[in-house]
């Protein structure tokens, strides 16, 4: 696979992972606001693994869901909530933005696991997880994010810090 | 605060994240084939919605006239947000089809392991219709 050809292509590569990661940490801030202006949104859970999923998820999540989930519903409502809004944010300015991708796809990962939804699908949890895993292999946060600056700091992250930008 | 880095990190060639728009770009023709298989067996559409989804699908996964490709899939995710009979989807996998689509144009994602490296190189394809690619 051969990279670009002329100095004007190399223009294309900075603001394309750019326009995804901007784009991904939008959709979660959308969600996030979603969440935040409704009144409860363990309410909405509730509804949700009630109504829309009931007895859906996979076989080998449901213990879980029963067990953990649903008696602690307003914990995990902010978890996913503050989550959401943590990964925008680490998405949209590019800050440790391996993290925030990362984050994503297990947020995902658990969304279609309790929806019982198909992997291989047109689902939209495994599309974000697919974008999710772009940005996490393109180190996104270091095309026009604050990323660019740290690894400009202090060098290429070594070790375990490559999981976070 | 050092403005040349600013600079620097905004043009960042960054091949390495270029490489992994070719799974997008693989990816989402993929995600057309199975709409394609879809929409031609449970909700069939016009045939030119057919024919876009088909084209869209194979010229994303060879990465040929990838631009073209990617305003398809743009475009074919405007035309199915406001189809009611479509809306299992959800509006979210619409968002991505866009997000997506602008990303891949942007990027000109064939340029990278795709066809479109040999039409930029040959006189396959006019100069004037190069900027499809």
């Amino acid at each position: 696979m051969n990279g670009p050809e002329d100095i004007s292509e190399k223009f294309i590569s900075g603001p394309t992972i750019a326009i995804l990661r901007v784009g991904m940490g939008l959709n979660f801030l959308f969600a996030a606001y979603d969440k935040l202006r409704r009144e409860s949104y363990a309410e909405s859970m509730e509804f949700i693994f009630n109504v829309h999923w009931k007895d859906a998820a996979y076989e080998f999540y449901k213990p879980f869901i029963d067990a953990v989930v649903l008696p602690h519903l307003e914990l995990f409502a902010a978890l996913v909530t503050y989550g959401e809004l943590a990964i925008a944010v680490g998405l949209i300015f590019g800050i440790f933005s391996r993290a925030a991708a990362v984050a994503a796809i297990f947020l995902n990962l658990n969304f279609i696991l309790a929806s019982g939804g198909a992997i291989l699908s047109v689902n939209t949890d495994v599309g974000f997880i697919l974008l999710s895993t772009i940005l996490f292999a393109g180190a996104a946060g270091r095309s026009g994010g604050v990323d660019a600056l740290l690894v400009e700091w202090t060098g290429p992250p070594q070790d375990w810090k490559r999981l976070l930008y | 605060m050092n403005l040349s880095v600013i600079g620097r990190s905004l043009g960042l060639p960054s091949q390495a994240s270029m490489r992994w728009l070719v799974l997008l770009r693989i990816t989402m023709g993929l995600w057309l084939l199975y709409m394609a298989l879809d929409v031609g067996g449970r909700h069939p559409q016009p045939t030119v919605i057919q024919a876009a989804l088909w084209s869209g699908s194979l010229a994303l996964i060879f990465g040929a006239l990838t631009r073209l490709a990617a305003a398809i899939l743009f475009g074919l995710a405007i035309y199915f947000i406001h189809l009611v009979d479509y809306s299992y989807f959800g509006p979210h996998s619409f968002a991505i089809m866009q997000l997506s689509g602008l990303t891949l144009f942007v990027g000109a994602a064939g340029r990278w392991g795709g066809l479109d490296k040999i039409f930029r190189n040959s006189a396959i394809l006019p100069a004037s219709l190069r900027w499809l690619t």
